[in-house]
């Protein structure tokens, strides 16, 4: 035990006893993820910008407009045509485009079904909400439209009285008042959390690459000839890269926290149980490739080819919800998944009753990854680069 | 001479490490398929999804009974509705919100007395709804209700304006969806958001050629074989040459097998133009690659300058907006500083075959980019060099 606190603490001196392995190894990860925290937490309140031409001169068009403005999740932007409103939207101006076609009023009113378009460059999901609402608003307008076609018969101003029918319909009279205790988690806090796995990730690697340092480096050949044995430096390295990473985590969290004041909506304690979990399923990974390939330059490469995969499949980039369903299946392989499901759960208020189902296979995926991993380190073998 | 034999030896070199090859070909191709798959058949996706039933408390606040909302209770027994929404009677506000807070219900509806005669008499008439703990649940109850209330205000406002009668005459409904996918293109293929992320990643890959580029650097000198090179009658700026000439062929063959590939395994377009295409690529890797030169020539270990390649090209492809949707207005303010950005929206235009002249403005910039770099490579190797 004594022999494996010694390295422990030998590999937790090397990477953060300097200045120089402070700034490198906490200042500037949490710099980076607090950086994201702030931004990402900040991006979910701010309004998606829709951009829009209207050629429409009836009442449809103006109330469809109006309609979207009064949701108050859309900063509405006009362009001249079709033309620059297609070009506004490739230039990334906005979100989305919205089009409404000339004698969009006149065509609802002959029962012809006329369509709006919406122009995206990529698929998002401010900009499915927004298909989905600009939908519920036409087929309302189209049933006002063809009441008010049937009821009038052909007599009077059929445009006017569609106009008269919206602008009743603008009122609200019939609503709703939203009460929000604020129950649910922050939005943001799922984009949050699998950005900050992400670095973490990329962190371990970086942890890791220090035993393999060692490797190549013959230093582990020279510490086996000491009276230690081959599972007590393999132990005593894990331990001191999980030391290193439970400080930069603490940093991180702490940083968010209490500087940026960004609120988890759950228990710190439990947030950080949450992060130490997958670090060690990350650590596992991390010294599985470290054990596969010899040189350590293309273990570096070999990690970025799990690292960027996995996490898009885990939903660090996006909510799973929106994948295809064997693509969900396939997430439940990730533990970047579990890891985001437990801090759902935990920030929804779910007790340990669901939430040892994430911890049991997080757990479990650790354990099997060191296990490989310690055993193929081998750290009698030296580096053979290659 | 000395320089063909170091760029040959380069190669085979390159071609022969597997992890290599796994990097560079299979990568980006996994992360193609992972963005298009995931991203672009979004809406489909979410029709197949079954949805979880959300229990829904419902409050009416009248002196119950017989004063129990009529309309609420229609629409929460239309079958469309039960498939999504289960709704508990609940005697009171307070029962509902401890409910909620407990998790028993995931949403909850406050039912005013007297709210159908309001709807009916064309006066105000407001339900209120609390929110409750869950995300999805959230969603899924406000959008049924938000629908079914909208749909009550425009009966209402058509009954208001053109008289109760005219609501009977209005039954027949057109299912056809209002709102279409508008076409960005002006001609070639349908564009789809896949194309956005396959632009993305071929970007992404061309900035990693970098890490090869420390690891062509690094690996010699940190293996004292550079010194031997050394010794024999090559010059330093041989060696140099023929190391980053055998890289950047690597990368314009990696180029064209991302693009041939994604092309034939999932039908990714890569717009009318492909020797513009070719020559931005090839710009993205002068540019890519003589900025990782600066960066090995100024650091001192390989990890250091493989760290910091890494994290600027992680960094530039996430502030362009290539990894994940962003706020629109980083998009073209902060992302403009990043190589990705022009290039991207340049390889973009081509795939919707807009016209040569709004190609050009990007083609400049790209050009001055690496002109700049070039010019601080050849400035800062004087000083610098490469040997052991």
């Amino acid at each position: 035990m004594h022999k494996i606190i010694t390295i422990a603490w030998n590999m937790v001196r090397r990477s953060i006893g300097t200045v120089k392995g402070v700034m490198i190894f906490i200042l500037l990860p949490s710099v980076v993820v607090a950086a994201i925290i702030s931004f990402t937490g900040g991006a979910g309140e701010e309004q998606a910008t829709v951009l829009y031409a209207n050629s429409d001169t009836g009442a449809a068009g103006k109330h469809l407009l109006a309609e979207l403005a009064k949701t108050g999740d859309y900063k509405l932007e006009e362009r001249r045509d079709e033309a620059a409103l297609k070009e506004a939207t490739i230039e990334q101006e906005g979100t989305a485009g919205l089009w409404i076609p000339a004698g969009y009023s006149a065509s609802l009113m002959a029962g012809q079904q006329p369509q709006v378009s919406v122009y995206e460059l990529r698929a998002s999901e401010s900009s499915m909400v927004l298909r989905m609402k600009l939908t519920a608003i036409t087929a309302n307008m189209a049933e006002a439209a063809q009441a008010v076609a049937a009821g009038s018969s052909g007599t009077g101003d059929v445009q006017a009285q569609l106009a008269a029918v919206l602008r009743q319909a603008e009122q609200h009279n019939v609503g709703s008042t939203r009460t929000d205790y604020n129950l649910y988690p922050r939005q943001t806090l799922s984009v949050v959390t699998g950005l900050t796995l992400m670095f973490l990730m990329a962190l371990v690697t970086s942890s890791v690459s220090l035993i393999t340092d060692d490797r190549s480096g013959r230093t582990m050949i020279r510490m086996f000839s000491a009276p230690v044995r081959s599972y007590e430096i393999a132990l005593g390295n894990f331990l001191g890269s999980f030391l290193v990473g439970m400080i930069q985590i603490l940093v991180v969290l702490s940083l968010g926290r209490w500087v940026l004041r960004y609120d988890y909506g759950m228990p710190m304690a439990l947030y950080f149980l949450v992060l130490a979990a997958f670090m060690l399923v990350s650590m596992g990974i991390a010294s599985t490739v470290a054990g596969l390939i010899r040189n350590p330059r293309n273990a570096g490469m070999l990690n970025s080819l799990i690292l960027t995969p996995t996490c898009m499949l885990g939903g660090c980039f996006w909510p799973i919800s929106i994948m295809p369903d064997y693509m969900q299946k396939l997430a439940n392989f990730t533990p970047q998944k579990w890891a985001i499901q437990a801090v759902d759960i935990a920030a929804t208020g779910g007790g340990w009753n669901e939430l040892w189902l994430p911890f049991a296979i997080l757990g479990l995926m650790a354990a099997i990854l060191l296990a490989v991993g310690s055993a193929i380190l081998r750290p009698n073998e030296a580096g053979i680069s290659a | 001479m000395n320089t063909w034999i170091i760029m040959m030896h380069e190669l085979r070199r390159l071609f022969r490490s597997r992890t290599m090859l796994l990097n560079m070909l299979l990568l980006p191709l996994v992360l193609i398929f992972l963005l298009g798959a995931s991203l672009s058949g979004v809406v489909g996706a979410k029709e197949a999804a079954k949805i979880e039933p959300v229990r829904v408390a419902v409050v009416n606040t009248g002196d119950g009974g017989a004063e129990a909302s009529v309309m609420t209770k229609a629409f929460l027994e239309t079958p469309e509705v039960k498939d999504i929404l289960i709704p508990v009677e609940t005697g009171s506000r307070e029962a509902a919100e401890s409910g909620l807070r407990t998790g028993k219900y995931a949403y909850a509806v406050i039912v005013p007395p007297g709210f159908d005669q309001g709807v009916q008499r064309g006066g105000q008439a407001e339900l209120e709804f609390i929110l409750g703990k869950d995300h999805t649940g959230n969603l899924v109850a406000g959008t049924a209700f938000d629908n079914f209330l909208r749909e009550l205000n425009y009966k209402q406002a058509v009954a208001v304006t053109l008289g109760p009668q005219a609501l009977t005459a209005s039954s027949a409904s057109a299912k056809n969806t209002g709102v279409v996918l508008g076409e960005l293109n002006n001609g070639g293929k349908t564009y789809t958001a896949a194309q956005f992320y396959a632009a993305s990643m071929l970007l992404m890959f061309l900035l990693y050629s970098g890490l090869t580029v420390t690891g062509s650097l690094f690996g010699d000198r940190e293996n004292r074989t550079l010194l031997r090179i050394n010794s024999m009658p090559v010059k330093d700026w041989q060696v140099f040459v023929g190391k980053m000439l055998g890289v950047g062929l690597v990368s314009i063959l990696q180029c064209l097998a991302i693009i041939l590939l994604s092309d034939w395994l999932f039908g990714v377009y890569w717009g009318n133009r492909p020797g513009l295409l070719l020559l931005f690529c090839l710009l993205m890797i002068i540019a890519s690659m003589t900025l990782s030169v600066l960066v090995c020539l100024f650091s001192r270990t390989s990890a250091t300058a493989a760290n910091m390649i890494s994290v600027l090209t992680v960094g530039m492809t996430f502030i362009s907006g290539g990894m994940a949707p962003l706020p629109d207005s980083w998009v073209n303010s902060v992302g403009a500083f990043t190589l990705n950005h022009w290039a991207q929206q340049a390889i973009i235009r081509m795939m919707l075959h807009s016209g040569l002249e709004q190609l050009l403005p990007n083609l400049w910039v790209m050009c001055l980019i690496s002109a700049v770099l070039f010019g601080a490579v050849i400035v800062s190797y004087r000083k610098v060099g490469y040997h052991a």
